[in-house]
């Protein structure tokens, strides 16, 4: 079972790699369709190879979800089996009609909308000022005055040499992780832990009054549905102020 | 028993339809008014359309065509509606024969309403050439509206009833209607007695131009349309064609042609008049023709025409109106002039074929005789190859590296060019800008190895005489915002002949007592004072005064 499994994902793969079978190659539109006009406009990006170590280890999920994406011109475009890459913090669409992979166009993405199979994750772009000036995918876990985003990223680290399950020998270990962020507009961005004191810190003239609100509400920050209480909570009694 | 189901299931349905109908009915309803009923050939004639704003939610796009009786197009524009309004002009043709034209207003969504009823204004025209116009043929009364009068609802009331010219009028209006959903336009004009007499709105039973056009909601944009044929006309089916607008950075876009060789873009944020590119792209070397269609719509019978023969006051004034204009076209050139200016915001700052690997600015170096030194000495992964006086491109891949096996999208000022023979003779002084895209670029469903794009500094781009297959097109996009102009006098001395016919048109509020005024010109004879509009009902209205200016 499992290596009918493995010899599967391996065709997929193949599969992938081998995209150039509906292309333009030149002077010739023969491999393409009246399926393939779209007159609202067309989606853009970098052809993107995926390797069998990249989509083991690279990716928020493990499985393609369906999608939408909204564009900056407001332009909507469903139905699309995507994938988010965490590990470049970059969006991949399987393009069905050309069978090919591609990396969309970060800079004319304004949000896009995973359906996994646990939940539905909204993804927005925001410019992130901090080590370097780019733009990133977060996503949205709560909207309010403020908004509460997470960034999905997957880091590499060195490890001890290791023959992995295929035996090949690798020195690499890829980790998921998730750092927590309120966001406003005026203000930028807020690194958050999943503690009280992580909340306390961004409002330091606040801080009696928010203990008494959370122990009043038996509030213990150690999740995202506890971080979403916190700043509902935080927004009713007027800590976070709209403008 | 089952028959009364199947009577009750029969019923159900055709109350169902025609429910539907009806909703189709209300929401394709829109209303032109012109702020004149006549003009002389080359003259521009103003409109404003009422829509509803179910219409607008789904498209905010308006055509206006002007066509004869026998079906013939001859003008139209498209404009975009705001708040359920649109408003524009449209040049009448210097060349047009005196007549009798409709304008009529339209919305492409229109196209999936198969029995669909538009209103048509008509439109006298007198062709400034013609001497002695002393018959005309003249629509039959068959199809016309007939306005509903609401002079007892909307007192229009002037200080005076006899004027001298360019004396100045007070008017004040008063609504007794009842005010919720009304819309009006207050208009003050001279009079056309043939106009009045003959003139006026129809309703007629239109067709599609071109069937091929698809029923497509124009939202802040303007639908192109056209066919690939080959040389025996015949329609090319499954052609890709392309489409390039020269900017910075340049628009692309591609279309596979349909069963009927139709082809379509939709230009969004387009306005004013474009010079595009179409052509089509095939390996076949086989050549083909571009047409691009108007969107238009025809009356499914043509007009019953009947001839008029003309009294005194009829003849005066038409004479009257061509000299006039003759006179204002001579003091006033420009006020005739169409804008030529083209507009259409970039979406996005980066080009279609994405952001530059490498942009390198031949300008910055020293001077390279052809485009063959240009890739060896400034262009890093551009492979430029001579075989049998055959000239070949490849690009580097960024990833995976290596070089990629076909050659790449190649751009002259953003124009795709298949015939690599036209970059041999570019020397460095001639070119702005070379962008070197090192990627495998998807656009669509096109995938691209790699593009390599030439930005000159000559943007006439007489290169493309050279290659086949392209076509160059004027495309009238959306219509800019342009202000009617002289239609009031501030009452000074002018040092030129004052031959306004039109004095005063603007939307009106609707309710209470409202004041206008406005001074009158040179010209003699009768100026009406009209408030037209539509009731809740969307039925016309129209309220009116004559005044004499002696």
């Amino acid at each position: 079972m499992k290596a009918k499994k493995i010899i599967i994902n391996i065709l997929i793969i193949l599969g992938f790699s081998l995209s150039g079978m509906a292309q333009f190659k030149g002077p010739s539109g023969e491999d393409l369709s009246q399926n393939s006009n779209r007159l609202q406009g067309k989606l853009t990006g970098t052809v993107y190879n995926i390797t069998p170590e990249a989509n083991a280890n690279f990716f928020l999920h493990e499985k393609w979800n369906d999608g939408i994406i909204t564009l900056e011109d407001n332009d909507i475009f469903t139905g699309l089996k995507m994938r988010y890459y965490a590990y470049g913090d970059e969006l991949v669409v399987y393009n069905e009609k050309i069978r090919s992979l591609f990396i969309v166009d970060k800079n004319k993405v304004n949000e896009f909308r995973l359906v996994t199979s646990e939940k539905e994750m909204h993804f927005i772009k925001l410019d992130f000022e901090g080590y370097s000036s780019n733009q990133r995918y977060f996503e949205l876990i709560y909207q309010g005055v403020n908004k509460l985003v997470a960034f999905h990223f997957v880091e590499a680290f060195k490890v001890s040499p290791y023959s992995d399950r295929h035996g090949i020998m690798r020195d690499t270990e890829y980790r998921k992780s998730i750092n927590y962020f309120m966001y406003s507009e005026n203000e930028g961005f807020f690194k958050l832990q999943m503690r009280r004191r992580s909340i306390l810190k961004i409002f330091p003239d606040n801080k009696k009054e928010i203990r008494k609100l959370f122990r009043k509400n038996n509030l213990i920050i150690n999740n995202e549905s506890s971080m979403i209480r916190a700043f509902t909570l935080l927004e009713e009694n007027e800590i976070i102020k709209r403008p | 028993m089952k028959r009364k189901k199947i009577t009750y299931l029969l019923l159900f349905m055709w109350l169902t339809f025609v429910a539907h109908a009806q909703t189709n009915d209300r929401l394709y309803n829109l209303f032109l008014f012109t702020n004149t009923d006549y003009c002389v050939s080359g003259d521009t004639v103003w409109f404003k359309v009422i829509l509803q704003n179910e219409v607008e939610m789904e498209s905010n796009v308006v055509h206006v065509q002007l066509d004869s009786p026998g079906n013939n197009l001859i003008a139209d524009v498209t404009k975009m509606s705001s708040d359920g309004k649109a408003s524009g002009y449209i040049a009448v043709p210097d060349s047009l024969s005196t007549g009798v034209y409709f304008l009529t207003a339209f919305i492409n969504a229109q196209r999936n309403n198969l029995n669909l009823d538009v209103n048509g204004k008509t439109l006298f025209v007198y062709n400034r050439f013609d001497e002695n116009v002393t018959q005309f043929m003249v629509p039959g009364l068959k199809e016309k509206i007939i306005s509903e009068n609401l002079n007892d609802q909307i007192i229009i009331k002037t200080d005076k009833t006899t004027y001298s010219k360019g004396d100045k009028v007070a008017v004040n209006v008063e609504f007794k209607l009842p005010t919720n959903g009304t819309q009006a336009i207050i208009n003050a004009s001279h009079i056309d007695p043939l106009a009045e007499e003959k003139g006026g709105i129809f309703q007629f039973r239109v067709k599609q131009s071109e069937s091929f056009i698809p029923c497509f909601n124009e939202k802040d944009g303007v639908l192109l349309s056209g066919k690939i044929v080959d040389e025996n006309e015949v329609p090319q089916n499954g052609i890709l064609v392309f489409l390039s607008i020269p900017a910075n950075p340049p628009y692309f876009d591609y279309y596979v042609t349909g069963k009927d060789g139709d082809f379509h873009f939709f230009l969004k944020d387009a306005k004013g008049k474009a010079g595009i590119f179409l052509q089509t792209v095939s390996d076949l070397g086989k050549e083909f023709s571009i047409r691009v269609d108007k969107n238009y719509f025809e009356r499914e019978e043509k007009v019953q025409l009947e001839n008029k023969i003309l009294n005194q006051k009829q003849i005066s004034f038409i004479e009257t109106a061509i000299n006039g204009s003759f006179i204002n076209k001579l003091f006033n050139p420009g006020f005739y002039l169409q804008p030529q200016t083209f507009e259409m915001p970039v979406s996005f700052e980066v080009p279609f074929y994405g952001s530059a690997v490498n942009r390198v600015i031949p300008n910055e170096f020293y001077d390279l005789p052809d485009f063959q030194e240009i890739s060896r000495e400034l262009l890093f992964g551009v492979q430029y190859r001579v075989k049998d006086n055959e000239v070949t491109f490849r690009l580097l891949n960024e990833s995976p590296p290596g070089f990629f096996n076909n050659e790449p999208l190649r751009l002259i000022n953003g124009i795709p060019v298949f015939k690599n023979s036209l970059f041999t003779k570019l020397k460095s002084t001639d070119i702005d800008f070379i962008d070197v895209v090192s990627r495998e670029r998807i656009y669509g469903d096109l995938i691209f190895k790699g593009v390599l794009a030439v930005s000159l500094n000559d943007k006439s781009n007489g290169w493309l005489a050279e290659q086949t297959n392209i076509s160059q097109f004027s495309y009238d996009c959306l219509q800019t915002d342009r202000q009617l102009p002289l239609i009031k006098s501030n009452g000074e001395k002018l040092d030129q002949p004052d031959l306004r016919q039109v004095f005063l048109w603007e939307n009106i509020k609707n309710g209470g007592a409202q004041n206008f005024e406005f001074n009158l010109s040179d010209l003699k004879g009768e100026v009406e004072i009209s408030v037209e509009g539509l009731t809740p009902n969307n039925k016309f209205f129209k309220a009116s005064k004559k005044i004499a200016v002696e």
